[in-house]
């Protein structure tokens, strides 16, 4: 009786939501100027890249804007060219100063372009960075398509990182690399190599921004901001139980911001995270900071972003909630495939 | 029963053959038209009955036991005899019938209350003195209808006469008024859900009549939609009414009767969709309708996401909603007046209504509250179990949800004599919900108010009204990783007024109206405060703003000619904010922003920082065809001096109220109106045509990515905008027969622009563009039909377009993430919203003495799983990086794209 009761239940099925994509007629306007520029300290990682805003149903790739004069420009000093690498792609040279204010300049036949002032801020630090025992309620889809939840036992990351006049927000992306090992089965002769591999995983949920709370107290430092959460059962990640875990590389890259840049992205970050509600605020038009000086009734979307930058690497090894957290700093810094394996030996960079 | 009856026919019989083996054609006076005197006290109507035959020989007839707890207070001066019996059996459970010219045989109604010879039995009432037969040409036939079982009042019910097809509708009162040729006449009496009464009168002279009308079956308190009158005697348009008696007829979501949705089935009156709360009226948004629960306004009107509105059906008298030629007494909202009149309660004994749904029930209870049966109470209330429900829904977003209400409200309506009478209203509801986020939301109304009215004279008529609301907000914020940042944000606003109005009706034709109303308000704009002990959350609070709004109103309703009336009315408003508070000035050059803030005024307690007023002219004029039909016009100019602050389609939790200030201007509407109406057939069809076209001043919008909550500079985030709305409305109704419903169309636009010569200020370039509430074409159509005396089938239609919406045009790439340029504000559209629903109820028995009658009705709503829009958005979706989904996408939202079937046990007793 129970039972019937709760199918019934099913068929008088209160919020029967259902979300499916929308493909609406939409204009075709003509596209417009985009600029993506990311300035750090790290010069061989800096570039500008122009572009042309598409259709919202092209398949194509960005056109890019080629041929253009793009300057970044340091306020009171020197201005450096840059130099069309590729189609769009303008390199530079130029180390930003701390302190010192810098602009982009884009001329692209008779306009001009700028950027606003952007003061370039001092070398990012976190203060701490530790974990904490977390459990996350998620949700699973049964073979019906019925969701079930269930909860996931694991450690929270967590940095902390000051707030001063000069540096008050950043931006983190991080990346975490599963070490993994596999034994195969002997069958006959000797045991088989061991097998080593690792994994790339990825938090994809916009960006993670951090910067003094609203209504905080506390306005001189960033605390318990949280990066990311593994869970302890490293089958979350390899999908098979054969498969033995050795331990987390982590790799933070870390950005000090400016307040406007630390904004834009979360405009961007409230854009992703839609849900439909109602309560949704009223779409926005997402603006950078570059104008038009010679027209202004040309837009250019995109933002000169100026950031201090540094890459920090942590060792972590789960086991489980009673266990200690094995956690330490890394000081080598090499580059890391996204997935792969060995057969035999582990990588050089293998911890 | 039938006993009694054998006896009185017995009686009767007796009584004709003596009559006629003695018969003498008496030459003497009429006995109706015997005058008598004589002053009671309490005293027992055998009394009355002993004087009247000691004194002028008349002879009643009747049994002991059906008079013996009937007593008289009245005092008669050379009273016509029709009238004294009209008198002292109004309202009481016996009739009578006068016998020749010599007797009255007193016999008393059916259980039911009807005749106990049976309903409709020819009987002809007597209005006026027979002596003054002949003298008056015409006269009017004014009284009440009532529910015959329950003496309640019937508002809306029809009165109409077959030989001059005049007819007119009862008012919240149950009140009607019908100026009639004299002589004998036929008047039917009609309302839905009730058997229609025929009754004969020979009119006389101006006279006082009740009629009681009987349910056809015993359907339970309901709500139906009445439209205007059928020849509405005063110049006013643009009103809906409704009235507590078949909106169950109405199949609607949960099997919960809901005045709003019902009121969104009428022309002229939108919704943005489903779970969206309030309503739009004539393109305007929600927070420009006034909404009175017996006088105190509602700030929210809805519960659950909106799935509820605030209004407990049960509780409801009626309502009136004027879209347009709004009364001069009424102000304070421009788009809008929604009055919702609440049961007074039952006089005669103690009432229980009910219901048990899905996800919520509700009770009311009515009675007396005193032993003389002059005063009455009623209380009801409404709780959910939805959260239960929400747990077993598929959809993980609601899983992880919480969403309760529960809403109380009572009345007392005390008489202290039958020109004196004072009403005292509370209510208190409580909602909470979050939607699968840290943040709960909380909201809270608060309402009283006290009405005293009092006829100084039978011309003069004093009302006056004091009302006070509460309306919190409340989100707790809380932070599942570091609790010392969890927050309480709250906002309020409280609102006080006191409103006095004489009503003075030198003739027949004639009611002026004058008074004046007062309203404080005192707004708390945003609190913040930590939740936890140890917190690194810092107290921060808006400053509260405190205002007032005086008004002095008069109107003069008067009709020229039978065929030509008008309404002329006045309202002066001002508002004034007061100090203490901080007005900052920003230069006049520059889009106001922070930093072109340039100076700041300080202004001390009780020290008026701004002052607005203006006059505010309504005028109203109704020609009646010798075709029938009535052309009507109306033009009105309203002031909304408090704004909701919200940038969401809808009202939400966050939202907040602020007053005009300095910065932000009042909204001012003037609108015009003009509607033909009609009401072919003897009343049986209502059919009406309005167009309107409503001028817009100084609407709130926002700047791009504007930051609302917490602002203590909200004013560099704010635009002012103009803007037009028009529209045409045609409604079409069958008020009667065993298939009746209505058929209503709009064609409506509403349009806004910003100007201002900074582009920062400007949405679109400033250039006109459609309010988030266009939709320009709105079908409904309601449809009951009586399968049997048992069963009933209701069934609507909602046909609209869909609401504009801004998409994403183009896009671009910022390292893997790909962002989006939106369209021009509003420039695209949602697809057409259409939906069927149906029901079907079923009363559990028809036998009228049963004390306990319930009834069972089975509703679909969305018969044929229309999966309406309710949101279209664009998002990056992360979870579906191992599918082969798109991340980036556009997506429509649907909340209700099945049919969902509910069941209801709806019962009184």
């Amino acid at each position: 009786m129970c039972k019937k009761l709760i199918y019934l239940t099913y068929l008088l099925i209160l919020f029967t939501s259902c979300e499916e994509y929308y493909t609406p007629a939409i204009d075709n306007i003509d596209g417009q100027l985009v600029v993506d520029a990311q300035i750090t300290n790290v010069a061989t990682g800096n570039y500008v890249h122009l572009t042309k805003t598409r259709a919202f149903y092209a398949k194509l790739p960005a056109e890019p804007v080629m041929g253009a004069k793009v300057e970044l420009v340091e306020i009171n000093g020197s201005s450096e060219l840059g130099n069309e690498n590729g189609a769009g792609y303008f390199t530079f040279y130029t180390i930003p100063v701390s302190g010192k204010n810098y602009k982009l300049r884009i001329t692209i036949g008779k306009d001009t372009y700028e950027s606003e002032v952007v003061t370039m801020p001092p070398l990012p630090v976190i203060t701490n960075f530790y974990t904490a025992h977390r459990v996350e309620k998620v949700y699973k889809t049964d073979g019906y398509g019925v969701p079930t939840a269930h909860e996931v036992q694991g450690r929270e990351i967590y940095i902390d990182a000051p707030v001063t006049s000069a540096l008050s927000h950043y931006r983190f992306n991080t990346r975490s690399i599963i070490e993994w090992s596999y034994n195969a089965p002997s069958t006959s002769g000797p045991p088989p190599p061991t097998i080593y591999g690792w994994k790339s995983i990825y938090t994809n949920s916009g960006f993670n921004l951090a910067g003094p709370k609203k209504f905080s107290a506390a306005t001189d430092k960033i605390e318990q901001h949280p990066l990311l959460m593994l869970s302890y059962n490293a089958q979350e990640y390899l999908n098979t139980d054969s498969i033995i875990s050795h331990g987390w590389i982590l790799i933070i890259d870390q950005y000090g911001t400016s307040t406007g840049s630390f904004e834009y992205h979360e405009k961007l970050n409230s854009q992703f995270a839609a849900d439909g509600s109602l309560f949704d605020p009223i779409q926005t038009q997402i603006y950078g900071n570059i104008t038009c000086i010679t027209d202004p009734s040309k837009i250019a979307f995109g933002y000169f972003d100026l950031n201090s930058y540094q890459q920090i690497r942590y060792f972590m090894n789960l086991s489980g909630p009673n266990s200690p957290v094995e956690l330490r700093r890394l000081f080598r810094f090499p580059l890391i495939p996204d997935e792969g394996q060995t057969v035999g030996s582990y990588p050089s960079w293998w911890e | 029963m039938k006993h009694f009856q054998i006896q009185v026919l017995f009686k009767a019989f007796f009584l004709i053959v003596t009559f006629l083996l003695s018969a003498h054609l008496s030459h003497s006076q009429d006995i109706q038209e015997i005058k008598v005197t004589g002053s009671f006290t309490k005293a027992p109507i055998q009394e009355l009955f002993n004087s009247i035959e000691k004194n002028y020989g008349i002879r009643f007839f009747y049994k002991e036991d059906w008079i013996k707890s009937v007593e008289v207070t009245k005092t008669f001066t050379n009273e016509p005899l029709i009238q004294v019996m009209n008198q002292i059996f109004a309202g009481k459970s016996l009739i009578f019938k006068f016998f020749q010219n010599n007797s009255v045989f007193i016999y008393p109604k059916g259980a039911d209350g009807r005749n106990g010879f049976g309903a409709n039995e020819s009987q002809i009432l007597v209005i006026g003195d027979p002596l003054n037969q002949g003298r008056y040409q015409k006269a009017k036939l004014q009284g009440r209808v009532l529910d015959g079982k329950s003496e309640e009042v019937l508002t809306g019910a029809v009165v109409y006469n077959t030989e001059t097809r005049l007819a007119t509708t009862t008012d919240a009162k149950g009140k009607y008024a019908l100026e009639l040729p004299t002589g004998e006449l036929h008047l039917k009496i009609s309302f839905l859900g009730y058997e229609d009464l025929n009754q004969s009168v020979r009119l006389i002279q101006n006279g006082n009549t009740d009629f009681e009308l009987f349910e056809q079956s015993h359907a339970i308190a309901e709500v139906t939609v009445v439209g205007e009158d059928a020849k509405a005697t005063k110049a006013q348009m643009s009103m809906i009414k409704m009235t507590a008696i078949t909106l169950k007829e109405l199949p609607v979501l949960m099997g919960e009767a809901d005045l709003i949705k019902s009121m969104v089935m009428m022309p002229g009156v939108q919704s943005t969709g489903e779970m969206s709360s309030g309503f739009n009226v004539r393109g305007g948004n929600t927070d420009q309708n006034l909404v009175l629960l017996d006088g105190a306004p509602v700030f929210n009107t809805t519960h659950l996401f909106g799935f509820f509105s605030m209004i407990n059906p049960d509780a409801v008298q009626d309502v009136t909603l004027f879209k347009g030629g709004i009364p001069a007494s009424y102000g304070e909202r421009i788009s809008s007046v929604m009055d919702v009149q609440l049961k007074e309660g039952r006089k005669e004994n103690i009432g229980v209504n009910g219901g048990i749904g899905l996800i919520n029930s509700r009770l009311t209870i009515e009675g007396p509250l005193a032993k003389n049966k002059k005063s009455s109470f009623m209380i009801g209330g409404r709780s959910t179990y939805s959260d239960w429900l929400l747990q077993q829904t598929k959809n993980p977003t609601f899983m992880n949800s919480v969403a309760h209400f529960y809403d109380v409200n009572g009345s007392a309506n005390i008489e202290f004599g039958p020109n004196n009478h004072l009403k005292l209203m509370g209510y208190l509801s409580s909602d909470v919900f979050n939607l699968n986020s840290d943040a709960l939301y909380h909201y809270d109304n608060l309402l009283g108010s006290i009405n005293w009215k009092l006829n100084l004279s039978k011309k003069l008529v004093s009302n006056l009204t004091m009302a006070y609301c509460k309306y919190n907000t409340k989100t707790d914020q809380q932070d599942p990783i570091r609790p010392q940042d969890d927050y309480t944000l709250k906002s309020n606003i409280q609102y006080g007024s006191l409103k006095y109005a004489l009503s003075y009706f030198p003739t027949d034709r004639q009611r002026i109206n004058a008074g004046f109303q007062a309203i404080g308000y005192l707004i708390k704009p945003g609190d913040i405060v930590p939740t936890q002990t140890t917190s690194n959350i810092v107290s921060e609070s808006l400053r509260e703003e405190r205002s007032s709004e005086m008004a002095l109103f008069a109107d003069d309703d008067f009709e020229i000619s039978e065929k030509l009336a008008f309404n002329t009315g006045l309202r002066y408003t001002r508002f004034m904010n007061f100090g203490p508070g901080i007005v900052y000035n920003y230069a006049t050059n520059l889009p106001k922003s922070q930093a072109t803030l340039i100076d700041s005024t300080v202004y001390k307690s009780g020290n008026i920082i701004k002052m607005y007023q203006g006059f505010e002219p309504r005028i109203a004029m109704k020609y009646n065809f010798d075709q029938g039909g009535s052309l009507k016009l109306s033009y009105q100019r309203i002031h909304q001096f408090i704004n909701q602050i919200s940038n969401t389609a809808v009202i939400s939790p966050a939202d907040y109220w602020k007053a005009a200030d300095q910065n932000v201007a009042p909204l001012i509407n003037d609108q015009i109106a003009l509607g033909f109406f009609k009401s072919p057939d003897k009343g049986k069809f209502e059919t009406s045509v309005e167009v309107y076209y409503k001028k817009l001043q100084n609407l709130l919008e926002y700047k791009n990515g504007a930051q609302l909550l917490m602002n203590p500079h909200i004013e560099t985030d704010l635009l002012l905008a103009q803007g037009y709305s028009y529209g045409v409305e045609l409604f079409a109704k069958k008020n009667t027969g065993r298939l009746n419903g209505w058929i209503s169309y709009t064609y409506s636009r509403t349009f806004r622009k910003t100007d201002s010569k900074f582009g920062d200020e400007t949405i679109n370039g400033g250039k006109y563009y459609p309010s988030v509430y266009d939709k320009p074409h709105d079908l409904s159509a309601v449809m009951n039909y009586k399968i049997s005396r048992r069963w009933r089938f209701s069934g609507n239609f909602v046909l609209s377009s869909g609401r504009p919406i801004t998409l994403p045009e183009q896009k671009y790439d910022i390292g893997a993430n790909q962002v989006v340029v939106y369209s021009d504000r509003n420039k695209y559209r949602m697809p057409p919203y259409h939906r069927m629903d149906v029901s079907i109820t079923f009363d559990e028995n028809l036998r009228k003495k049963r004390m306990w009658k319930g009834s069972w009705t089975f509703s679909v709503y969305n018969l044929y799983g229309r999966k309406n829009p309710y949101s279209v958005f664009y998002r990056k979706d992360a979870s579906l990086q191992s599918t082969n989904k798109e991340q980036y996408a556009i997506y429509k939202l649907s909340i209700i794209g099945v049919p969902v079937p509910s069941i209801t046990y709806n019962f009184k007793f």
